[in-house]
C-alpha cells in the first residue's frame, strides 16, 4: 500500500516527502502494518545512522533502531497529525541508543573516532588542480585528526550537522536537548575543533 | 576560517562511510502485527485465569462478605491485572504515593508500548507521570480541581501483564459498572488499600497506599484506574470518554 505514495529509498525532507510521511502516518495510525513499514523505510537509514554515532557499533545500532520504531508505532496514537515525523522517530531512536548504551563500554566514541579517522581515506575535490587537491587533502587530515581529539558530545553535534545533514529541530532530537541551544553548542563544538587546528597550524 | 571549516567538514561527512543500513522493515512489521495478535490470543487465556485467581484468594479469604456463588464472583471481578479481597484490617499505608517527576505526555508515550488513552471528558491532563512499576511501566495522569470536579487521578498500565492488589475493608464496597459495555468495578466508601504485585505475586510494599473512590476498567489491553471523590455516574462517564 505504502509503494503508491513514493519511493520509499527517497530520505529526502522536500514537501512531497513530508507530504507522503503524513498519508503514511494516518494509515499507520489505523492499523495498517503495510503503511508503517513504507515509513520505516523511508527513514531507516537516518534511523540507523544515528544510533550509529551514539552506539558505535553497527550491530548494537540495528538493535535500537528496530526497537526505536516498534516503540515509535506504539506511540504513533500520541503523535500530532500532520507534524513532521523525522525529528519525532529521531529522538526515539536516539533515546533507545543511549539506553543502550549505558550497557556498552566506552567502545561507542572509540568507534565513531575510527570511522572519522579511517574512513574519510579519498576526498574528492572535484575539478579541481592536483596542487590544490594535495592541499585540500592535507586538510582533510588535520580536520579528521582534530575530530577524533575532540570530546565525545563535540563529535556527536559535528557528526549530526555535517556527516549527516540534520536540521535544527533534528539535530535537538537526536542530541535530547532543547533546540534553542543546538546552535550554541554547535559552535561550541566548532570552537574547540578550530581551536585544535590552529593550535597545532601554530 | 568558519565558511572552510564547514566547508571541510561538510566534505568530509560525504567521504565518512556508515556500515550499510540493515533492513529493519521486515522484522518491524512482523512484531507490531504478532504483538498484536499475542495479546488477542493471551486476552483469551488471561481473563480465565484471573477469574480463577481472584476467586481463590475470595475462597481462602473472606468468603462471607459475599453472598454470591463462587463462580459467579469470579466472572464478576474478571479484571485483567487486578486482585481484589476483603481483609479484616488495613496494613499501614501511606497517604500518598510518591509518582516522581512530571514528564510530558510525548515523554511517557515514549516510555511505553502501549497507546496513551486520554478522555475526552476532562481534556488534557495538568500533570504526567511515568512509574517504572508495574512491569511494562504505568502512566499517571493528574487533573487538577475545576470548578465541581475534583482533584482526578487515572493510571494505566498493562493489566495482562501485572498483578493490581486491593485490600478491602468490611466499611468498602464494591460494584459492578459497565463501561462502554466492557466490565468495569465501582469500590466506595472507606479508603482501601492499593499495592502492585511482582512477577512472583508478592506485594511491593512501597507501592500501598489509602486511595478514594475508584473505578476499575479494562479497555483494549490496558487497565484502567480512576481515582478521586467523584460520584459513580460521573466517573463512569468519564471512564467511557476514554480512548
Amino acid at each position: 500500500m505504502y509503494q503508491e505514495v513514493g519511493n520509499p529509498g527517497v530520505a529526502s525532507i522536500d514537501d512531497r516527502a513530508v507530504g507522503a510521511d503524513d498519508i503514511l502516518v494516518e494509515r499507520a495510525q489505523s492499523g495498517d502494518a503495510d503503511a508503517y513499514a513504507g515509513l520505516v523505510l523511508r527513514h531507516q537509514e537516518i534511523a540507523f545512522r544515528v544510533a550509529y554515532l551514539i552506539v558505535g557499533d553497527a550491530s548494537e545500532a540495528e538493535d535500537a533502531t528496530q526497537e526505536a520504531f516498534v516503540k515509535a508505532y506504539y506511540g504513533l496514537r500520541g503523535f500530532r497529525q500532520g507534524a513532521p515525523f523525522r525529528p519525532w522517530l529521531l529522538e526515539i531512536v536516539a533515546n533507545q541508543a543511549r539506553n543502550q548504551r549505558r550497557g556498552l563500554s566506552r567502545r561507542g566514541a572509540a568507534m565513531l573516532r575510527a570511522t572519522v579517522a579511517e574512513r574519510a581515506m579519498s576526498p574528492r575535490i572535484g575539478d579541481a588542480s592536483l596542487e590544490a587537491d594535495v592541499v585540500a587533502r592535507e586538510h582533510h587530515r588535520e580536520v579528521r585528526l582534530a575530530l577524533g581529539k575532540l570530546r565525545d558530545e563535540d563529535r556527536l553535534v559535528i557528526a549530526c550537522r555535517y556527516f549527516l545533514e540534520l536540521s535544527e529541530t533534528e539535530m535537538a532530537s537526536a542530541l535530547g536537548c532543547p533546540r534553542g541551544t543546538v546552535k550554541s553548542r554547535l559552535s561550541r563544538a566548532l570552537e574547540r575543533l578550530r581551536s585544535m587546528l590552529e593550535g597545532r597550524d601554530g | 576560517m568558519a565558511d572552510q571549516l564547514e566547508s571541510a567538514l561538510f566534505e568530509l561527512g560525504r567521504e565518512v562511510q556508515f556500515p550499510p543500513t540493515p533492513d529493519v522493515s521486515a522484522p518491524v512489521r512482523r512484531r507490531v502485527t504478532d504483538r498484536t495478535r499475542s495479546v488477542r490470543r493471551w486476552s483469551r487465556v488471561l481473563v480465565p485465569l484471573a477469574a480463577v485467581l481472584v476467586a481463590a484468594l475470595l475462597v481462602t479469604g473472606v468468603l462471607a462478605h459475599w453472598p454470591t456463588a463462587r463462580d459467579a464472583i469470579a466472572e464478576r471481578l474478571g479484571l485483567h491485572g487486578v486482585q481484589v479481597t476483603q481483609v479484616r484490617g488495613l496494613p499501614t499505608a501511606t497517604a500518598t504515593l510518591d509518582l516522581g517527576q512530571a514528564i510530558t505526555l510525548e515523554d511517557a508515550q515514549r516510555r511505553v508500548t502501549y497507546p496513551i488513552q486520554l478522555p475526552a471528558a476532562l481534556g488534557a491532563p495538568d500533570v504526567v507521570y511515568f512509574l517504572d512499576l508495574p512491569v511494562g511501566g504505568q502512566v499517571v495522569l493528574a487533573y487538577e480541581p475545576n470548578g465541581d470536579r475534583p482533584r482526578l487521578v487515572l493510571y494505566e498500565f498493562e493489566g495482562s501483564r501485572v498483578g493490581l492488589g486491593k485490600g478491602l475493608s468490611p466499611g468498602t464496597s464494591v460494584e459492578e459498572v459497565s463501561v462502554n459495555g466492557n466490565r468495569g468495578l465501582w469500590i466506595n466508601g472507606d479508603p482501601h488499600v492499593v499495592f502492585f504485585v511482582d512477577a512472583r505475586g508478592r506485594p511491593q510494599s512501597e507501592t500501598t497506599r489509602l486511595a478514594a473512590n475508584v473505578l476499575l476498567w479494562e479497555n483494549n489491553r490496558l487497565t484502567l484506574r480512576l481515582e478521586g471523590q467523584l460520584a459513580r455516574d460521573h466517573a463512569v462517564a468519564i471512564a467511557a470518554s476514554t480512548h
